[in-house]
């Protein structure tokens, strides 16, 4: 028989309290100092984390995506009202769907709580499957008025963002909302499609407001589906690292592929080419994701609480430098995808974000002891 | 040490009357405790015994991160513990002492894949190994008393799985999951475009396969499985390819010239993200549970129809083991769950995130 140990319990209690000590002492001080005596449980931390998160990220994140849905839900009414519509009309619709698109970019990430059952409604991507095409043509053909309801019976391929991205940025011009010859078909089916993201986005909402089915409630306090607040912040790291991941993976790797011109077409939005636009705004929600959105954020945990200031730092520095190599980018990614220099820039993004997803499974989630999908993301 | 022939004359034999009476005596009379594999905070890996009250009986330090746990048919309150893939070790653990009876270390050049069967007269231990300069997965026969191998059997595979055997029958039954690894790149797949995955059945009476059953679709790896009592086998799946196919989550083969894809809804299995982690049959209610913790769902699944039925929410849920007619889930939080309790009744481990399966062994 080798060296193995045997343990109970309390021994393995005793050897986790052991390893998580901190602390290192200084023989060479002389000024008394007075022990900091924390005055709060790390499940309290967690809890202001989570109150600050829910506060100035998630909630002002659904507000605004219900806003914004409503307001491409009137641009859509608006525009197909019209009896001779122009370009600079069809622009116009194409802004409030850009700007509902950035509102949910922002809040992409999180996978708890009422929108788990309508994610891939609002937005289905990667679609392998062409389920987005296929959606579209059966609605076409659809012989009754096509209305929200309907459609939110479908597939969920024909719902969301990307079936409106779709008719507004079509790849054939001549099925483009100016100048189809089904064109009233196509300006039915996508106000169908905006006042169903109204009613998905107002539902989330209503459901997260202490007015509506009060939610917040149940992820600050760690209660419902949560078995404590520690276990809700695990579940928003998790999905913090997953989303760390497709935008790494998914949004920039694959498309850039090896070579210029890349793969555009693999791109979050190759019709609208808005991916770059998009990816900024995930990298951003990655700040807020950390510092719950300038309130009582893990940096203050890991600073104050935990007194592990270079994990804080390196953190930091992480987001910051992903942000500032995705910042030198503007415009086109279908071009930035087929330009050396801006290719460089990618690959550095990629390099960036690996760094962030290294030290937040190693040491980040080590000093705080934090669990992150054990099974999920390494099972076997 | 046994030679072949006295091998495939032992596992000729059923279960025998003496060892079942042992066996049904102890189940009668003794706690039924499950076991599973888990890994703590600091990274440090064990496996861990506890009862159906939550209490941890006993858990023992492992070289590495385990995986399977088999219950020792003739030793209660024991099991063998596998290293998880590529990991070169597997345990004989006493769970009542809380001590490792026996180290074994996979041979040069091989490798565990984290499960195995025993014999149906417990003497032999049937390990799923990958001889990797080969890259070859092997059946890799063991005497159960001293853990010396005696024979190797080729699985016609690639990244064999789980194993199990066929009821009554000296069959054993083999996922071959498909996927080519090689410890000097431990996690990575080294051939998802070329994967062959295939459900087989191999004779160990004379080590050749039966036949292979295979997926029109290659990327589906299947991993996992389980084998009613009149041998019907459901098999887990683990989807190689691009996330957004909707893939099925398992199959099912009772005989027939081709395998049965488990049916649900696009909509159902969406959200599972393609990944099954354990088969259990439960046939006390004619059901297969199926845990999908990229899915955090525990999915049910008629027995008879291959029709999904209903899920149960647990966040991470991995493992799955039948103990004294109760359905028990654990998962990487450190819970324990009896699904078969109304309201499911639930249970928290300290600083302990249980790794993906579970088993249930009679304790003292």
């Amino acid at each position: 028989m080798k060296n193995l140990s045997t343990l109970t319990v309390s021994i393995a209690l005793a050897l986790c309290l052991t390893a998580c000590g901190g602390g290192s002492g200084d023989d060479t001080t002389v000024t008394p100092t007075t022990p900091i005596t924390p005055t709060t449980t790390i499940e309290e931390e967690f809890g202001s984390y989570l109150t600050d998160l829910a506060n100035n990220h998630i909630m002002p994140g659904y507000q605004d995506f219900n806003q914004q849905s409503i307001a491409f839900n009137q641009a859509a009414q608006s525009f197909c009202s019209l009896t001779n519509a122009t370009d600079t009309d069809l622009d116009t619709l194409k802004s409030a769907w850009l700007s509902n698109n950035h509102s949910w970019q922002n809040i992409q990430w999180l996978k708890v709580g009422p929108v788990v059952d309508m994610l891939f409604r609002i937005q289905l991507w990667p679609d392998s499957n062409s389920a987005i095409d296929r959606a579209i043509a059966t609605h076409l053909l659809e012989p009754d008025t096509i209305t929200a309801e309907l459609i939110a019976a479908k597939n969920v391929g024909g719902q969301g963002l990307p079936a409106a991205e779709s008719l507004l940025y079509p790849t054939d011009t001549s099925d483009d909302l100016l100048s189809s010859d089904i064109k009233e078909k196509r300006c039915e089916l996508i106000t169908a499609i905006a006042q169903n993201l109204e009613n998905m986005s107002t539902n989330i909402n209503n459901a997260w407001q202490v007015s509506g089915d009060n939610y917040v409630n149940t992820l600050i306090t760690g209660t419902g589906e949560f078995s404590s607040k520690q276990d809700a912040v695990e579940e928003l790291i998790t999905n913090w690292l997953e989303q760390i991941e497709k935008v790494k993976d998914e949004k920039i790797l694959i498309p850039l592929a090896d070579e210029a011109p890349g793969l555009a077409t693999l791109a979050e939005h190759s019709l609208s080419d808005q991916s770059l636009a998009s990816i900024k705004i995930n990298i951003a929600s990655f700040q807020a994701l950390y510092d719950a959105g300038a309130g009582h954020g893990f940096d203050n945990i890991l600073n104050d609480f935990v007194e592990q200031q270079s994990v804080a730092t390196s953190m930091q520095e992480k987001i910051t430098s992903a942000q500032t190599a995705i910042d030198l980018l503007e415009g086109s990614y279908s071009d930035a995808l087929n330009n050396e220099e801006k290719r460089l820039i990618l690959e550095e993004v990629i390099i960036k974000l690996r760094e962030l997803r290294d030290l937040f499974t190693a040491e980040f989630v080590q000093v705080l002891d934090l669990n992150i999908g054990f099974n999920s993301n390494d099972g076997d | 040490m046994l030679n072949r022939r006295q091998f495939l004359l032992g596992t000729s034999a059923v279960l025998g009357a003496a060892s079942l009476a042992a066996f049904f005596a102890a189940k009668k009379t003794t706690p039924a405790w499950l076991v599973s594999a888990f890994s703590n905070g600091q990274q440090q890996h064990f496996a861990g015994a506890f009862d159906l009250n939550g209490q941890l009986i006993n858990a023992v330090r492992l070289p590495g991160r385990g995986h399977g746990v088999l219950a020792h048919p003739s030793k209660p309150g024991h099991a063998i513990v596998y290293a998880r893939r590529p990991g070169d070790f597997l345990l004989e653990v006493d769970f009542i002492n809380g001590v490792v009876n026996h180290h074994v270390s996979a041979e040069t050049g091989y490798h565990f894949f984290g499960h195995g069967a025993f014999s149906h007269d417990g003497q032999h231990l049937m390990s799923v190994e990958n001889h990797f300069a080969k890259s070859c997965g092997e059946i890799v026969i063991r005497d159960a008393l001293n853990y010396q191998v005696i024979e190797h059997y080729d699985c016609e595979g690639i990244g064999p799985h789980e194993c199990k055997l066929l009821p009554n029958s000296n069959t054993l039954v083999i996922a071959n999951g498909g996927i080519k690894t090689h410890p000097n790149w431990p996690r990575k797949k080294l051939n998802l475009e070329t994967m062959s995955p295939a459900l087989s059945y191999l004779d160990l009476n004379n080590g050749q396969i039966i036949d292979h059953f295979r997926l029109d679709n290659h990327q589906l790896s299947i991993r996992h499985l389980d084998i009613s009592s009149s041998g019907k086998v459901v098999a887990g799946l683990q989807y190689q390819g691009p996330k957004s196919d909707i893939v099925p989550l398992a199959i099912s083969h009772h005989g027939q010239s081709q395998l049965s894809i488990l049916q649900a809804s696009d909509d159902t299995l969406r959200p599972l993200n393609q990944y099954a982690a354990s088969v259990c049959i439960n046939e006390a209610n004619n059901q297969v549970a199926i845990s999908c913790p990229r899915g955090d769902q525990v999915t049910f699944w008629d027995l008879d129809t291959d029709r999904f039925s209903h899920k149960v929410a647990i966040r991470d849920v991995a493992g799955l083991s039948i103990n004294q007619r109760s359905l028990i889930a654990t998962n990487g939080k450190g819970q324990s769950w009896d699904l078969s309790a109304a309201p499911n009744t639930r249970h928290a481990f300290n600083d302990i995130r249980w790794d993906n399966h579970l088993t249930t062994l009679n304790g003292m």
